[in-house]
């Protein structure tokens, strides 16, 4: 993918990010910031799928860390607790697909007449991509700030 | 008006429990509480947040005082939170007494955007769901109707206070439902489009705040807290898949192949 179609393809996370906090009640003049990180977050991931040959899992590691750090750096200067950005900002790279194909092969193993073991081995790699993809998005985000914070409080 | 011990500890669990209920991590609840105690000279405040229930401990004068609540999330509000937390920097600075603090923090109801502007919000980021997942603009339309369809069902089962389970299950039935029909029947969308759809519709209903917060208070240390929010985010991702496994028996045969 063209850099240039990544940079405007990545401007319809801020629209996921947005709707989210706003579901969440962020405030309105905090808005503009989680639009940032949404936008940072899908970037980047689609960026090192790109430009650096990381897989799915790698890639969702690396774009939460950075929008992590940006938060660290945003967060503490607006005093708001990051939380009320990162978790909006992360929602464009949840990974839907994975978890839904995980879901549709297992209700196509039970379903099927045959039971091809084919499904469970689909079930398998799904299950592993999206659980893997959530759990680096939970680290991405969650590690950073360990070892920023390690003698001052939050905000 | 004098200000008891009794007095300070009981708002200091109303700080704490406003927090929790307002979905606040752990490590929050607690440093904020300990900082305004320490803000308005109580040095020696321990608070406690369990699953169940939050106590705070305030020793002063050779005397405990212990002030219990009942931790409840009632819903995700960074309103409340952010408003909250800039009081308590307030407090810190010394630009407010406590009785003032008390009245502030009493006058902070928690912010809600109106329901049409949830709604819309919402569809739209479902629309968006299908640029990120490099869908085309015709799903992205189907989406943004099989969005607001769902949002607007669970908006109102949550307005009648049904329980979360069944909340949850029955808007992932009804957007898989509904981003069927609109998909197949309204808008003569091709297999793949659909599939596009289905997975798309479901997203607005991925418990963000519980698994962010589990993973964050696990990370600092408090693992009973953080364990009982990602069961709360397990069982809602469950509830979900229930709610599309029963859509999906409604479906047509044909669907469940991967190039329907």
């Amino acid at each position: 993918m063209e850099l240039l179609d990544l940079l405007i393809k990545s401007a319809f996370a801020i629209i996921p990010a947005v709707g989210f906090a706003i579901l969440f009640s962020v405030p309105k003049k905090l808005l503009l910031y989680v639009s940032l990180g949404g936008y940072v977050c899908y970037f980047f991931r689609r960026f090192s799928m790109a430009y650096l040959d990381c897989g799915f899992i790698s890639s969702a590691f690396i774009a939460s860390i950075i929008v992590s750090l940006l938060f660290i750096y945003i967060g503490p200067k607006l005093k708001v607790p990051r939380p009320v950005f990162t978790v909006a900002s992360i929602i464009p790279i949840i990974p839907g697909k994975f978890a839904y194909m995980t879901l549709i092969s297992l209700i196509q193993f039970y379903q099927s007449e045959l039971q091809s073991s084919q499904y469970i081995v689909d079930f398998f790699y799904f299950g592993i991509m999206s659980s893997g993809i959530i759990v680096a998005i939970g680290l991405g985000i969650a590690l950073p700030p360990l070892f920023f914070y390690r003698n001052r409080p939050v905000v | 008006m004098h200000f008891s011990n009794i007095d300070f500890a009981k708002l200091l669990l109303l700080v704490a429990h406003r927090l929790a209920m307002s979905g606040a991590e752990t490590r929050l609840i607690v440093q904020i509480t300990e900082r305004i105690a320490k803000a308005y000279h109580y040095p020696s405040v321990e608070t406690i947040v369990n699953p169940e229930e939050i106590m705070i401990v305030l020793h002063n004068n050779n005397q405990d005082i212990v002030q219990v609540a009942k931790n409840k999330t009632i819903g995700i509000n960074m309103y409340s939170l952010t408003a909250i937390t800039s009081l308590c920097l307030k407090a810190e600075e010394h630009t407010i007494d406590i009785l003032k603090f008390k009245a502030e923090l009493e006058k902070i109801k928690p912010y809600h955007y109106p329901d049409f502007v949830v709604a819309l919000a919402v569809a739209l980021a479902s629309a968006g769901f299908v640029m990120t997942n490099d869908g085309n603009f015709k799903c992205m339309f189907v989406s943004f109707c099989a969005g607001l369809f769902t949002i607007i069902v669970k908006l109102l089962l949550q307005k009648f206070k049904f329980f979360m389970i069944f909340v949850f299950a029955f808007s992932g039935f009804c957007a898989t439902l509904s981003s069927y029909f609109f998909a197949a029947n309204i808008f003569n969308c091709d297999s793949q489009e659909i599939r596009w759809v289905l997975f798309v519709s479901v997203l607005m209903l991925v418990p963000g705040f519980p698994f962010m917060n589990g993973v964050l208070d696990i990370f600092k240390g408090y693992l009973l807290m953080g364990f009982s929010r990602l069961v709360t985010a397990l069982i809602i991702v469950l509830s979900v898949c229930m709610g599309i496994m029963v859509a999906m028996s409604f479906l047509p045969g044909k669907i469940m192949g991967w190039n329907f």
